[in-house]
């Protein structure tokens, strides 16, 4: 299970506050905790993404037709 | 007519085709027994009454005439709300879709289990839009778990876990982005296929994810699930990721050996020593394969949290963009627990969503090779049995983490790339709760999920039937 939070709580209010008006969304003062603690999960799956060498690995930009997964 | 609620969905066609029982008497008998527990599972959100009629009516006259009406003749079933039924809005779980159109057709995979000749009953409870393990809703109740109704269904296809497993149905069709058929199946003790990403068209049916998003049967026995399975597959050009490939009949091979199989517990990610229930369910499992359960000699899936980190910001980001008319515009009217997750999705970056496709491919590349040395995969469905409703937090290690997300914690990786995956039943001796194991292989291998499966279902791992003496 995830157990690390990368970012600080304080940064992803930040990110937050930030991000919300520019995409037209109204953020209720009752829901902002719970909406930083998704933030700070998504962007701890992205910490473990960033950390997988692709270089040894290069990826297809379209993966093959036939192997049971489609890439958008 | 004397029939059993828990009645297998091919006992019944063999019993309209060859031992006389009308078709008009089983939908009566099914309605009748949706009407008794309904009020207290809440697994139906619609019951399409004159339309099961009618088509009953059409059937016993087909059959009165000398002609075979398909391998599921008279065969009620309902299918998770997201499925377009037509002449009723497709809700998926949602308020925001009442306001919609009703749909002008049915759904695909209606189209063709009715062709085989089942009967469409209704529409089941769901987790509104699909992001959802608990088979809790805000708008429209919780569904319960026919085990015990103070306890999830799972979900989100929680309607279709629950009312397969309470006998109100004996076919059930989910969806299944990242758990969503069979975490319920896992809770209700049920089997559920969630087939290859491709296989099935999704023609017809509310997107979540489309990178994501699966279709599949849900039933007591797997013979029920090859049937169904069987008659729903076929190409479809309207779904771009279907893919065109011949159908792949399974119920001839079910009794196929499974001793050549190569079978192995899954390791690493995949471990289990933080959860006692789960545990016991897949050393079950194993035992009955003779398969050795011990830690070293699993096998370890490559890039599995990887590969369940890709599915995670894949999912939150294709489902938060196609509601963000929504989110801006009538975020009141979500589920409060589904909101907040889409308001995080659509505040993410795209760079995230980039790197999360193409983590997925480089995961599938290795998963691909392990699949060189093993045929199939045992691995947990759930961590544990179904948490009593309102539960928002569980512990591991002393640590305090979100339910409702790491619910899938074992099933995401494993649709992340679009394995076929079949849980198959058992029954936790302390909690008298069932809980489920995936049987997993490498794509396209349906057949083999569900050989294995069978092997166990011979050999004990039977869905159980609960006691469902409420009203």
């Amino acid at each position: 299970m995830s157990k690390q939070k990368p970012f600080s709580r304080e940064e992803m209010q930040t990110f937050m506050a930030t991000m919300a008006p520019i995409m037209g969304i109204h953020i209720q003062d009752e829901w902002k905790p719970v909406v930083v603690s998704h933030l700070e999960t998504a962007a701890h799956m992205a910490r473990i993404l960033e950390k997988v060498n692709l270089e040894d690995n290069p990826v297809e930009d379209n993966p093959a037709e036939d192997n049971g997964v489609k890439g958008k | 007519m004397s029939l059993s609620p828990f009645i297998h969905a091919h006992d019944l066609a063999n019993k309209v085709v060859n031992q006389g029982v009308l078709v008009c008497d089983v939908v009566e008998f099914f309605l009748n027994r949706i009407e008794k527990k309904n009020s207290s599972l809440n697994a139906f959100t619609l019951v399409c009454a004159e339309r099961a009629r009618s088509r009953a009516k059409y059937l016993d006259g087909e059959i009165a005439r000398g002609r075979s009406p398909g391998p599921l003749a008279g065969v009620p079933f309902a299918v998770k709300n997201l499925f377009d039924i037509q002449g009723e809005i497709t809700l998926a779980g949602s308020l925001i879709n009442r306001s919609n159109q009703a749909a002008k057709n049915d759904a695909l995979l209606i189209q063709r289990l009715e062709a085989a000749g089942a009967i469409l009953i209704g529409g089941l409870a769901m987790g509104e839009f699909a992001y959802d393990f608990t088979g809790e809703n805000a708008h429209y109740g919780n569904c319960a778990n026919p085990w015990a109704l103070d306890h999830m269904s799972g979900g989100s296809s929680s309607g279709s876990g629950s009312a397969a497993a309470a006998g109100l149905v004996p076919l059930t069709l989910g969806s299944d982005t990242n758990g969503s058929i069979r975490v319920p199946a896992s809770f209700c003790g049920i089997f559920g296929l969630k087939p290859t990403f491709g296989r099935l068209p999704r023609t017809g049916t509310y997107p979540f994810s489309d990178s994501l998003d699966h279709l599949g049967p849900m039933a007591k026995t797997v013979f029920d699930i090859a049937l169904s399975f069987d008659a729903m597959q076929g190409h479809d050009e309207e779904d771009s990721a279907c893919v065109n490939r011949p159908v792949l009949k399974t119920c001839s091979t079910l009794n196929g050996a499974i001793d050549s199989l190569k079978i192995s517990r899954a390791g690493g990610y995949f471990s289990t020593n933080e959860f006692p229930q789960a545990t016991k369910a897949v050393e079950k499992i194993c035992r009955a394969l003779s398969v050795d359960a011990s830690e070293d000699k699993t096998v370890v899936v490559p890039g599995a949290l990887e590969g369940r980190s890709a599915a995670y910001l894949i999912t939150n980001i294709e489902g938060s963009a196609h509601h963000l008319k929504h989110i801006q515009s009538r975020a009141t009217d979500f589920d409060p627990d589904t909101r907040d997750r889409f308001i995080a999705g659509a505040l993410l970056p795209g760079s995230w969503y980039i790197r999360a496709q193409q983590v997925r491919n480089w995961y599938f590349k290795q998963v691909l090779n392990m699949f060189e040395d093993v045929d199939i995969l045992i691995a947990p469905a759930t961590p544990f049995t179904a948490p009593q409703m309102g539960q928002k937090y569980f512990s591991i290690a002393g640590e305090k983490q979100l339910l409702r997300p790491n619910l899938g914690y074992f099933t995401q990786p494993i649709s992340a790339i679009g394995l076929p995956s079949i849980v198959v039943p058992t029954l936790d001796d302390e909690s008298n709760m069932p809980i489920g194991v995936q049987i997993i292989a490498a794509p396209w291998r349906e057949d083999l999920c569900l050989q294995v499966a069978y092997f166990l279902e011979q050999n004990g791992f039977a869905s159980l039937n609960p006691n469902t003496d409420y009203s």
